[in-house]
């Protein structure tokens, strides 16, 4: 089992009470699952998503990545996996303003210890399968919506992740370059990545092989996709991964 | 990560806002600047002083009269006792003492031919230059007749030799100081510079001559009176002694009562050392409170900037934490960056105080002596501002939550 949450919940301090944002959740992920995970804003998916992502910690359960218990992960060790297990997609792109787009795909190499020229040459195929190879020395801004995005994914294949976890990814975009990032998402599903994906729109949910419907904090629906799209397979551009 | 990954980062930081970056190391620069330049002009003052106490020599004494003080008030000018003639002889006649020269100094214009010279007439004995162990280039010094007698013979420094004959030589020459005609009969070996001044633009007459014939006393009433007088000890030991011994005999001859202040002066290589000391030590303190006010007010701001900065990047920070970043990674980030800017802050305060140093040895006249390894340890005191004050600002950065670093808008 790739993730899996026993019991998992999360509550945050107020100062007056105790907001509860999980209750006592169980899911588990097998390698190779594109999961979406469905709510609207305030349900609870993005701090599953964040448990998921090593970013918080759950109150109370037990939390399984790669069949390690996370509970006493120190913060290196989750820094470390979060580095060589996870590659985030945000719906705010989350790409560094003064740095070339290169170099933003660059970033999670840096942090594990890859030498330049190595760093160098794996985002420049990383760029290329998200068909960006031409872009590699603009600046962000200088970049449309849906092109920033793919150089964020970029940034999260660059490692060669088992696991990408994608948060509204197409929410900041229009739906037909939204489209485009989904296809992309799928096509590194079809390649062997475990796809976690949040969302609040059902359409984009139904894109994924199994939906976990999340409301006020609880799970109320975990089934798998049942009417699968074969145009949407055949429009997805083959997606030449560094790997 | 590698230190040239994070150079390059703060290199990145740093360039994204120059004119911030700039005023940020602003405190740096003046500190370090102010640094470098107390240490150039206290070590060209050092220098300075060595060459005094090299010129003056070490076993020298120069006696010259005071004005008194009493309870802090300035007695009336007249009430000055003035050294005497009888005064250089009794001192000579210490048993500490080898040698002791009485002298007046002027200023006359010297004239050869169509050439003349303005430059300063000592009126003195043949003892004053065995003292100051001052060597002939050519001829002879004074003789005992041409002193008492007070003979119409000069010897000339160097440089008065030069400019008035050139390359021919002086020696049996006629020049007339203030019209009255001399003969030549030494010339000085050079001796150099010493206090800023050339001490070879000098010429040296018999005392008489130049209180009778050129100058006149040192003062008006009194005809024995002299400028000062130069005395030898007879070996750098018996320094201590002759001073004590020259300042018992003044103080009996001069009538001061004991607890009264004494009515003369004096100095040694080792006082003139002791007041350049004392004029350093107060510039040093000076420039160093200066320093080290700015150097502090300077971390300050760097601190107070990093930590704005610390907030303005919170979401790079949460982005750069989910993607792998270690804490300390990011605590390395932002504390390498405050070093650079300190450390660049340093380079260019070395350069602002090599040309302060530059601009005081051109317009107030002080020598000044910038060594590499002031500089190296100015740029290094600085590394370590920048690490003491960018340090609480890089821990900030590194405790933030990756969650609640990337919410932020």
């Amino acid at each position: 089992m790739l993730i899996e949450a026993r019991r998992i919940s999360k509550s945050y301090r107020s100062d007056s009470a105790a907001v509860i944002a999980l209750q006592p959740t169980s899911l588990q992920i097998e390698s190779g699952e594109f999961v979406a995970i469905l709510g609207p804003s305030g349900s609870g998916k993005s701090t599953l998503m964040n448990i998921i992502g090593l970013l918080d910690r759950p109150s109370s359960g037990q939390f399984l990545l790669d069949g390690r218990d996370c509970a006493h992960l120190t913060d290196d060790q989750a820094a470390r996996m979060r580095n060589q297990l996870i590659g985030f997609v945000f719906q705010a792109y989350h790409l560094l303003p003064r740095q070339t787009v290169l170099s933003n795909v660059e970033l999670p190499l840096l942090y594990s210890g890859v030498t330049r020229a190595e760093r160098k040459l794996r985002a420049t195929r990383a760029l290329s399968a998200v068909k960006l190879g031409h872009r590699i020395e603009h600046l962000p801004s200088q970049l449309s919506g849906g092109e920033q995005q793919r150089a964020a994914i970029a940034r999260a294949i660059v490692t060669k992740p088992a696991i990408i976890l994608a948060d509204e990814p197409t929410g900041a975009l229009d739906s037909a370059t939204g489209w485009e990032i989904l296809q992309l998402l799928i096509a590194l599903n079809r390649i062997g990545r475990t796809i976690v994906m949040v969302t609040h729109d059902v359409n984009i949910a139904r894109q994924a092989s199994r939906i976990v419907s999340i409301r006020d904090g609880n799970i109320i629906s975990d089934e798998p996709v049942v009417t699968t799209k074969p145009e949407a397979v055949d429009r997805a551009e083959p997606c030449d991964e560094a790997a | 990560m590698k230190p040239l990954d994070y150079l390059a980062l703060a290199w990145a930081a740093m360039r994204a806002n120059p004119i911030r970056t700039f005023l940020t190391m602003l405190g740096i620069i003046i500190g370090v600047g102010s640094m470098v330049s107390m240490a150039a002009i206290g070590a060209g003052a050092q220098a300075q002083v060595q060459e005094q106490i090299r010129s003056f020599g070490a076993n020298v004494l120069m006696i010259n009269p005071s004005v008194r003080n009493q309870g802090g008030i300035r007695k009336a000018g007249n009430f000055r006792r003035q050294l005497t003639i009888d005064d250089a002889q009794e001192i000579a006649k210490l048993s500490s003492i080898r040698a002791a020269a009485p002298s007046v100094a002027g200023s006359a214009q010297v004239v050869y031919g169509g050439m003349n010279w303005a430059t300063t007439v000592n009126g003195t004995t043949r003892d004053h230059f065995d003292i100051r162990g001052w060597r002939l280039a050519s001829g002879r010094v004074f003789e005992p007749e041409e002193e008492r007698g007070a003979g119409k013979v000069v010897v000339l420094g160097s440089m008065v030799a030069q400019k008035l004959f050139g390359d021919d030589d002086p020696l049996g020459k006629v020049v007339r100081i203030l019209n009255t005609p001399f003969v030549v009969i030494g010339v000085l070996r050079e001796k150099g510079f010493a206090a800023g001044q050339n001490q070879d633009d000098v010429i040296f007459v018999p005392l008489l001559t130049a209180m009778m014939r050129l100058i006149g006393s040192a003062n008006a009433v009194n005809r024995d009176a002299v400028a000062f007088i130069l005395a030898s000890s007879k070996s750098d030991d018996s320094m201590d002694s002759a001073i004590l011994d020259i300042d018992s005999l003044m103080r009996q001859r001069h009538q001061i009562e004991p607890g009264d202040e004494n009515d003369f002066i004096v100095t040694t290589a080792a006082s003139i050392l002791a007041a350049q000391e004392a004029s350093t030590r107060t510039i040093a303190i000076l420039l160093g409170s200066i320093a080290g006010v700015s150097l502090i007010v300077g971390g300050i701001s760097i601190m107070n900037i990093m930590l704005v900065s610390v907030t303005e990047r919170t979401r790079e920070i949460g982005l750069r934490l989910a993607i792998g970043a270690r804490p300390r990674d990011v605590r390395k980030q932002f504390l390498l960056e405050a070093v650079v800017l300190c450390i660049v802050g340093g380079m260019v305060g070395v350069l602002l105080g090599g040309i302060m140093a530059f601009g005081v040895a051109k317009f107030v006249g002080w020598r000044v002596l910038l060594e590499p390894q002031v500089a190296a340890i100015a740029v290094a005191f600085a590394g370590m501002v920048g690490v003491f004050f960018g340090y609480y600002p890089a821990k900030q950065a590194a405790r933030l939550q990756p969650v609640i670093a990337l919410r932020s808008d």
